[in-house]
């Protein structure tokens, strides 16, 4: 193990740094992450502390570049150091938990206690013909490390209750809902505010969908719903079905929020429900405070 | 004296030839309510879960008045 000063890491780069140059002819360096792979294991770190130590110096991993421009290098190290918990790894949860991946946090927290059917096929971009029968979560965590090795993962392939809620969201920084139902959605929001975590709330239904984000101290479900002991038969979605591509804005519009809060910037859907509708198509922000 | 009312999804299967982009223009009756309104469209209160008048958060019990845009939520659920 070679550890060194601190920058024997651009010495060790040096070689393997791509010269890149921007239209206003500006010039930044990336590096692949054979390179990466490679620096971390001489150095006995993490693939994500090298990843750190490379922005930290403005050297941008291969995989973030087409983030420069959109992200600073700052923002990006602030992906690497967060955590996201997500709940629910089926239509919105599988897509939120690829997208958070490439973005480039360092930690995911995935919980869901079902397993994949062919019901799932039309909409669940985690689910695919051999996966069939297969752990939802696990399946989420098995694509996040083909994505991006980088990421921590942590599964729980049981249902989110009130008891070990409290473990399971400890650890993040904000969390996303992304299940089918009510009366578990206000469980979490529940569980989310008393750890004084933001909660991304997500719900779709045919053509349409809803996003809204609760911090602690907002007005959250209960606001909109009511008591929520509405059951799945009574939601928007038993008549008009799930189909492929609603889930998937709601669920980019969740990451993008989880990203906003992440890197502090103002929340999209803070005390704002977004309405998603693929029929006109149009995204409303509709004001609740 | 007239309103527009914005029906989201299993709600728009109540108003026959629904047309989400535009909507409904619907002529108010004097001091009439959301309650009543929603009553006189054939649309179940008891299917109504969020009421929006002007994108701001509204009760059933709601006077609506000239030119306001009035949006009417199910609950929505599915993931």
């Amino acid at each position: 193990m070679n550890q060194g000063p601190p920058d024997d890491l651009r010495a060790f780069l040096q070689k393997h740094l791509i010269k890149n140059e921007t239209p206003e002819k500006e010039t930044y360096f990336s590096i692949k992450e054979t390179a990466l792979v490679e620096l971390a294991s001489r150095r006995g770190e993490t693939l994500l502390q090298v990843m750190k130590a490379c922005l930290e110096r403005d050297l941008w991993p291969e995989r973030f570049r087409a983030h420069r421009g959109a992200f600073t290098s700052k923002d990006q190290v602030r992906l690497l150091q967060a955590t996201a918990a997500v709940i629910g790894a089926g239509g919105l949860g599988g897509t939120v938990c690829l997208l958070l991946a490439r973005a480039g946090l360092g930690r995911l927290i995935v919980c869901d206690g079902d397993e994949f059917e062919e019901s799932n096929l039309n909409r669940q971009s985690l689910s695919n013909l051999s996966r069939m029968g297969q752990k939802k979560a696990l399946c989420a965590a098995e694509e996040i490390r083909r994505i991006n090795p980088a990421v921590q993962v942590t599964t729980y392939p049981f249902k989110a209750t009130e008891e070990n809620l409290p473990d399971i969201l400890t650890p993040a920084q904000v969390v996303v809902d992304c299940l089918d139902n009510l009366p578990t959605r206000f469980m979490v929001e529940k569980a989310a505010r008393r750890l004084g975590l933001p909660f991304i709330h997500g719900a779709v239904g045919g053509l349409e969908g809803l996003v809204l984000t609760v911090f602690p101290e907002d007005p959250g479900l209960e606001n909109l719903y009511g008591s929520g002991d509405i059951p799945k038969e009574k939601s928007a979605e038993a008549v008009l079905g799930v189909p492929t591509v609603t889930p998937a804005l709601a669920a980019a519009l969740q990451a993008a929020e989880v990203i906003n809060i992440l890197i502090g910037r103002p929340p999209l859907a803070r005390g704002r429900l977004l309405h998603l509708d693929l029929t006109i198509p149009s995204i409303e922000a509709n004001s609740l405070l | 004296m007239a309103v527009t009312v914005k029906l989201s999804s299993s709600l728009r299967t109540f108003v026959e030839g629904y047309d989400p982009f535009n909507g409904l223009t619907i002529d108010l009756r004097p001091n009439e309510t959301v309650s009543q309104l929603l009553k006189r469209l054939g649309v179940p209160e008891e299917k109504v879960k969020i009421i929006m008048v002007d994108g701001r958060s509204a009760s059933p019990d709601r006077v609506l008045t000239d030119g306001e845009r009035l949006s009417l939520f199910p609950p929505v659920g599915g993931g």
